[in-house]
């Protein structure tokens, strides 16, 4: 008999189980965008989904040299894995894309108010809701391991997408209504006019707060817009950086990487917080971009210097910041760029959602939960959980947020109490007071080694560097 | 004994996909209408978060678990998680679309009610349309910024037909006389100017924010301040979900008001825009400006104030835009799938007795 890993997807007959193991993976993340999160979360176990869209994209790298003599028979339960993605997301985004646009035609007068669009809206409606949710589900785990041998700008072509597509027709693994649909779907797309803006939905995140702050994930925004609205506006930005004892090392990284990534063609102060002066870094700075090195005192404990951060940022305002700069983003130091972070990010008063919490349920982000400190949220009460190393804002917006986050943590410390995650607990208390008007997706602070690359983060825009905790803190 | 096999499982096989596919559209259909329970769209690797922490005790919890924990079991739809995936939610420079579903009005309450603000609202009842007054009134008391303080600015020429109507607290008409114009393109292109000079007189000192709205509609549904931000936009709802090269921008070079085939984000409503007083004076101000560039010209723009509008919208991108739901007329446009609410709704009315009398 034939061996079973050769059999080919041609409505032959093959035992669900079969296909269990790879056909989960790519079937599921993109199951999960389009209508099961608030489903699936509650009926499997949390390991399930997230070891699924870290599993594929790990593994097809170092897999894939090896399996190349096997791929034929690889290639079914991938191409499977495909074909349930694409349909659950069909069928949500398609009916009620499709309805909108076709009443508006129907009125055949042209009164003066009023005046109605014609069906060429149909169908740009109804397939861009049907493609985006097929490429973030099947695409991701695809690409890192082709990411080897083909430069993006090939990837993200018609080119690419025909050439896969076709190929996968040839070898009778996609039936020909797939291939019609797809190639139908490219043609519409690329050569119509975009009835709207151009920018993709993204349907598998949460674009907006409930307070109508932007959540700003990559393919929302336009770059371009953007820039052009505050060009104009001649702007400075500063970065406060806080690099006390040992932290000096990871300033060369930092500032190198922030010279390639953070607010290019802007002017860019960069506030460095230390103890070592000698130790900061002569680097090479694009023009309109410089450095001012702050001197300050160091505490033997590093939850102090943590904390202290807060205290330091808000002296500092009336001194530096209120003249020389318009917005204020304070940053982490043990960091570095990996992709553009730009003036998207800009707004009144900026927060970071913790990459270690996203998508985890209120009850187990840790607040402070001791009634005693001035950093309590109660439980049930919270609406994300802040990355204490990335906020921002305006710079009054940012004095405010220091200054009360400084001032609660000396009422705590005359109390006798020091807040879970010191400085962290207390810009979650903040920010869960005043809310954001913005709010940075884990794409703006992301850790590769600890959390990987799952489905949703489409780019790293920065990433922690790897550091040995015991070595560099308390020296 | 070869084809037999495959046979079988081939129909195990169907089976389990019709089973799948049942059950997704089944999941697909209630949760877009029933938005289930869930806090956000995917579940952290919850071992390796925590390792981020260095913590000694793990804060693990299985999802089941997680789901129960949930303060607000109702399952309807929610603001806070459940997502609007068949609309747009933000424009390319990330300014809120304002859609039903996708606020919590009580969180956005909180943060208004604490700040003391007054809205100020604008209308233009001018020679007929002052029959428009009383519905408009009415149905605002019911619908529009309920509990906050909120100036009717009525401008008239027949201050007398005003009509009384009883209003809650905090809350007045100011009726403003002002001139009238034969041609009723020249009415509705002149209310730029009025808004504009009166802001100086008035709605600097009285009012935080303003809104500039067509008298003759009605409200039906909650408007409130989920609307506010510094310079808000509608979307025509004759044009939503349109092509870009059928709006009907001016495209004549000449005029002040053109934007080139091409261009253009989306069309916006002349009966409703606003913001802060600040935005909206420079808006009006420079909208009145154009028009009488226009007009040494010798050129007037389409549709008028509502191509200056655009115009304008276009190189002042604005902090939030209204979704048709804010203003839409229900006889002529029906009631499709993306429409929860209609907050606005226009007024019928006899175009040929109600205008240049």
């Amino acid at each position: 008999s034939t061996s079973r890993s050769l059999i080919k997807l041609k409505g032959r007959g093959i035992p669900f189980s079969h296909f269990l193991p790879s056909f989960l993976p790519s079937f599921l993340p993109s199951f999960l965008p389009s209508f099961l999160p608030s489903f699936l979360p509650s009926f499997l176990p949390s390991f399930l989904p997230s070891f699924l869209p870290s599993f594929l994209p790990s593994f097809l790298p170092s897999l894939l040299p090896s399996l190349l003599p096997f791929l034929p028979s690889f290639l079914p339960c991938l191409l499977l894995s495909f074909l349930p993605s694409f349909l659950p997301s069909f069928l949500p985004s398609f009916l009620p894309s499709f309805l909108p646009s076709f009443p508006p035609s129907l009125p055949p007068s042209l009164l003066p108010s009023f005046r109605p669009s014609f069906p060429p809206s149909l169908l740009p409606s109804f397939l861009p809701s049907f493609l985006p949710s097929f490429l973030p589900s099947f695409l991701p785990s695809f690409l890192p391991s082709f990411s080897f041998f083909l430069p993006s700008s090939f990837l993200s072509s018609p080119f690419f997408f025909f050439f896969f597509i076709f190929s996968q027709y040839q070898e009778g693994h996609i039936s020909c209504t797939v291939l019609i649909s797809h190639s139908t779907y490219f043609i519409l797309e690329h050569h119509s006019s975009s009835p709207e803006p151009a920018t993709q939905r993204r349907i598998d995140v949460p674009l907006l707060t409930p307070w109508l702050a932007p959540i700003v994930w990559d393919g929302t925004f336009d770059e371009d817009i953007l820039n052009e609205q505050f060009q104009g506006r001649n702007i400075t930005i500063g970065v406060t950086i806080f690099a006390i004892k040992k932290y000096v090392i990871f300033l060369k990284l930092f500032l190198e990487t922030a010279e390639k990534h953070f607010m290019v063609g802007y002017k860019v102060n960069y506030y460095v917080f230390t103890d070592r002066p000698n130790d900061v870094p002569k680097i090479p700075l694009q023009e309109g971009r410089k450095i001012i090195t702050l001197v300050v005192q160091n505490y033997s404990r590093w939850q102090d210097i943590s904390m202290h951060r807060m205290e330091m940022i808000s002296n500092y305002c009336h001194q530096l910041f209120f003249k020389d700069v318009d917005y204020l983003v304070c940053l982490d130091v043990d960091m570095k760029f990996n992709d553009h972070v730009g003036v998207e990010m800009l707004s009144d008063l900026v927060g970071t959602l913790h990459p270690g919490f996203y998508g985890a349920s209120r009850e187990t982000f840790t607040y402070e939960r001791r009634p005693k400190s001035q950093a309590y949220i109660p439980r049930g009460k919270g609406d994300y959980y802040y990355m204490g190393g990335f906020f921002g804002g305006k710079v009054q917006q940012v004095y405010k947020l220091t200054k009360a986050c400084h001032e609660a943590m000396l009422i705590d410390k005359s109390n006798r109490i020091e807040a879970v995650w010191h400085d962290e607990s207390h810009l979650n208390k903040y920010l869960f007071l005043h809310k954001p008007t913005k709010v940075l997706p884990p794409e703006y602070m992301w850790d590769k080694q600890l959390l990987g690359w799952p489905a949703f983060l489409r780019k790293m825009r920065m990433l922690a560097v790897p550091k040995n905790h015991a070595k560099i803190r308390n020296k | 004994m070869n084809s037999k096999t495959k046979d079988c499982l081939s129909k195990t096989y169907r089976d389990w996909l019709w089973v799948i596919l049942v059950l997704a559209a089944f999941l697909g259909g209630y949760s877009t209408y029933f938005i289930l329970e869930h806090h956000s769209s995917s579940p952290e690797p919850a071992t390796q978060s925590v390792q981020h922490h260095e913590k000694p005790k793990i804060e693990l919890q299985t999802v089941p678990q997680s789901v129960q924990h949930h303060e607000k079991p109702k399952i309807e739809l929610q603001t806070a998680s459940q997502r609007r995936i068949d609309v747009p939610l933000l424009t390319p420079w990330l300014a809120p679309i304002v859609w039903d579903g996708t606020f919590d009005e009580d969180i956005l309450n909180e943060q208004f009610q604490g700040r003391n603000i007054t809205i100020g609202v604008t209308i233009f009842a001018i020679k007929k349309y002052v029959i428009f007054l009383k519905l408009f009134l009415e149905t605002a008391e019911k619908h529009f910024m309920v509990g906050y303080k909120v100036n009717y600015y009525v401008f008239t020429d027949r201050p007398n037909d005003v009509p009384k109507i009883p209003l809650q607290e905090g809350r007045k008409i100011i009726t403003l006389v002002v001139q009238n114009y034969s041609r009723w393109q020249d009415i509705s292109m002149h209310r730029m100017e009025m808004i504009s000079n009166y802001c100086h007189q008035l709605f600097f000192k009285d009012v935080d924010y303003l809104v500039c709205l067509d008298v003759d509609m009605k409200f039906n549904d909650h408007v409130g301040v989920e609307m506010l931000s510094d310079l808000v936009g509608t979307l025509h709802p004759g044009f939503y979900g349109a092509s870009r090269e059928t709006f009907t921008y001016e495209r004549r070079p000449k005029s002040q008001a053109y934007i080139p085939r091409g261009k253009g984000d989306y069309y916006y409503m002349g009966g409703f825009f606003g913001g802060k007083v600040q935005q909206v004076y420079k808006l009006t101000k420079a909208c009145h400006e154009a028009m009488l560039i226009d007009k040494s010209n010798r050129i007037e723009a389409v549709w008028h104030d509502e191509s200056h509008l655009n115009k304008y919208l276009f190189l002042h991108k604005p902090t939030k835009v209204l979704p048709p739901e804010y203003m839409w007329d229900k006889q002529l446009l029906g009631w499709p799938a993306f429409l929860r609410k209609m907050r606005m709704l226009a007024v019928p009315k006899n175009h040929a007795k109600i205008r240049n009398k």
